[in-house]
């Protein structure tokens, strides 16, 4: 098992795969928090389904998928507030709206693609070997402006997570750190849908945040917490996946579920 | 005495329902103003505005001398949080009373930051539950954390709506003790709530909502209990002087 993990990680493009799935991980939980927080969990989906029709959008007009995917899944948050404005009291419809329309447009779109269609097939659940040297770069760029403004405006962002209108009253810029938010959101979505898969990097923003609120002690310790769930479900699914032949996102997933039930169940008999 | 708030001839209205009619009243600073009145007479709306969080093109309202609509103003505020307060968010007590600093340093809280901290847990009597997360506090240890994000911004008057609210008989006392403790060290307090005999009680000026959105202040000693009540019921107006 060894000598396979040592033959596979001999490969450059394997080494690139865990830096960028690394970076990814640190990004996903670090806006996760605030997304589930504010209890808007779905904006990660509705995202990640536009971000696919972005990918569809690329390969039909000859651009770089990911560069799709950004643009599709930034049109998406865009959307999702104007529906949010207009279904001020129901702004869950938002997500749910900008979802089925990027499903549709996805299912539209991809039957006018001519080559490449296994594509959006490695794009909805993410693939190591299809990345290419452009799309790591891209995706390692994106991470690190991500990481770069999250950390710049962590304090603004905390004060309207926790309490949006005495954070209005103290005169914070309550309306544009929510766009920065949903920006960083789609940036997030759509660098990481290459690699862990646009069906799955909601699952990547949301489960290691709700492990972590099971122990975290403070907002601070949790946003670390869950940046360290994240780490290890990812690269931990990498190396099984490796092993077993896995498909790795899937893996990632379902080792990050099983680890969120086991904390469950061990503080349930604390209680 | 200094006028801190004055508000002159201020209407408003909610799409085509008058809420607020030529309301106007000054408070000086050091004064505890109660603002009673039955539930939808326009109390919050009132608080809104002066905050700024809601226009008006009717009337006037001057905070520190200048117009709430050009200048944000710079007011600690406690709302009724502690009734709709998600108590699953993972955040300390010491988080959230810092989040009312009004400009945080980018890297780290400076040791100012820290004294005023300090200062103000151990103002609200919080100094022990600093660490503790606020989402596992007594409905009254919660509110005296968000007086105390109030008070971290260092502003010289305080506007509490309605917050008393989700808290149980023996904390509401104790909140109202600390606000009057507050008041005495010079903060002006401006206050909501549901509870009008504990308001009155607290408050040295009351400005009454009657009927149609007028609205009539005055001193605590100036009438009885009785005429309050008569004013309340809009049966009666009050002249000053």
């Amino acid at each position: 098992m060894i000598d396979t993990l040592i033959e596979m990680f001999s490969y450059d493009f394997m080494q690139k795969a865990l830096l960028t799935l690394i970076i990814i991980s640190v990004i996903a939980p670090l806006i996760g928090m605030p997304i589930v927080m504010k209890r808007l969990s779905a904006i990660g989906d509705a995202a990640s389904h536009s971000a696919l029709a972005g990918v569809a959008a690329g390969l039909i007009l000859g651009v770089n998928p990911v560069l799709g995917a950004v643009t599709f899944s930034v049109l998406a948050v865009l959307g999702i507030e104007a529906f949010r404005k207009a279904f001020s009291k129901y702004s869950e419809i938002a997500a749910v709206v900008v979802m089925s329309a990027g499903i549709g447009l996805t299912a539209v779109l991809s039957g006018f693609i001519t080559s490449g269609a296994s594509s959006i097939n490695s794009f909805m659940f993410g693939s190591i070997v299809a990345v290419s040297d452009f799309e790591i770069m891209l995706t390692m760029g994106l991470s690190l402006a991500v990481i770069a403004v999250s950390w710049i405006f962590h304090r603004e962002i905390f004060a309207i997570t926790f309490d949006e209108e005495a954070a209005k009253i103290a005169g914070l810029p309550v309306k544009s750190i929510n766009f920065l938010l949903m920006l960083l959101t789609a940036i997030t979505v759509a660098a990481a849908s290459r690699i862990v898969g646009a069906l799955m990097i909601s699952s990547l923003l949301v489960i290691p945040v709700a492990a972590a609120m099971l122990i975290g002690k403070s907002y601070k310790n949790t946003v670390v917490l869950s940046v360290i769930f994240a780490e290890i479900f990812s690269v931990s699914g990498f190396f099984v996946s490796t092993v077993l032949n896995l498909r790795p996102s899937g893996t990632i997933v379902l080792i990050g579920v099983a680890v969120l039930l086991i904390l469950m169940i061990c503080r349930g008999r604390d209680r | 005495m200094k006028e801190i708030l004055i508000v002159k001839n201020l209407s408003f209205k909610y799409s085509d329902v008058p809420v607020l009619r030529d309301v106007s009243f000054s408070v000086e600073k050091g004064d505890f103003l109660g603002i009673i009145g039955s539930n939808g007479a326009g109390k919050s709306t009132l608080i809104k505005l002066i905050l700024g969080l809601l226009p008006y093109k009717s009337g006037e309202i001057l905070l520190h001398g200048a117009d709430v609509r050009t200048r944000k103003p710079n007011v600690g505020y406690v709302s009724q949080k502690v009734a709709s307060f998600n108590t699953g968010f993972p955040a300390t007590v010491r988080e959230v009373v810092l989040s009312g600093l009004k400009k945080p340093s980018l890297f780290r809280y400076t040791a100012e930051d820290m004294r005023r901290l300090g200062e103000c847990l151990e103002r609200v009597g919080m100094t022990e539950y600093g660490n503790k997360l606020i989402g596992r506090l007594s409905g009254g240890q919660q509110q005296r954390a968000f007086i105390a994000r109030a008070l971290i911004g260092g502003s010289d008057i305080l506007i509490l709506d309605e917050p008393t609210v989700g808290i149980d008989a023996m904390s509401v006392k104790s909140i109202m003790e600390l606000i009057s403790e507050i008041n005495r060290s010079g903060v002006t307090v401006i206050m909501t709530n549901h509870d009008t005999p504990t308001l009155v009680e607290a408050a040295d000026k009351l400005l009454i909502f009657c009927e149609h959105g007028n609205a009539e202040l005055v001193k605590k000693n100036e009438l009885s209990l009785a005429e309050m009540s008569e004013l309340y019921a809009g049966k009666r107006r009050h002249h000053h002087d």
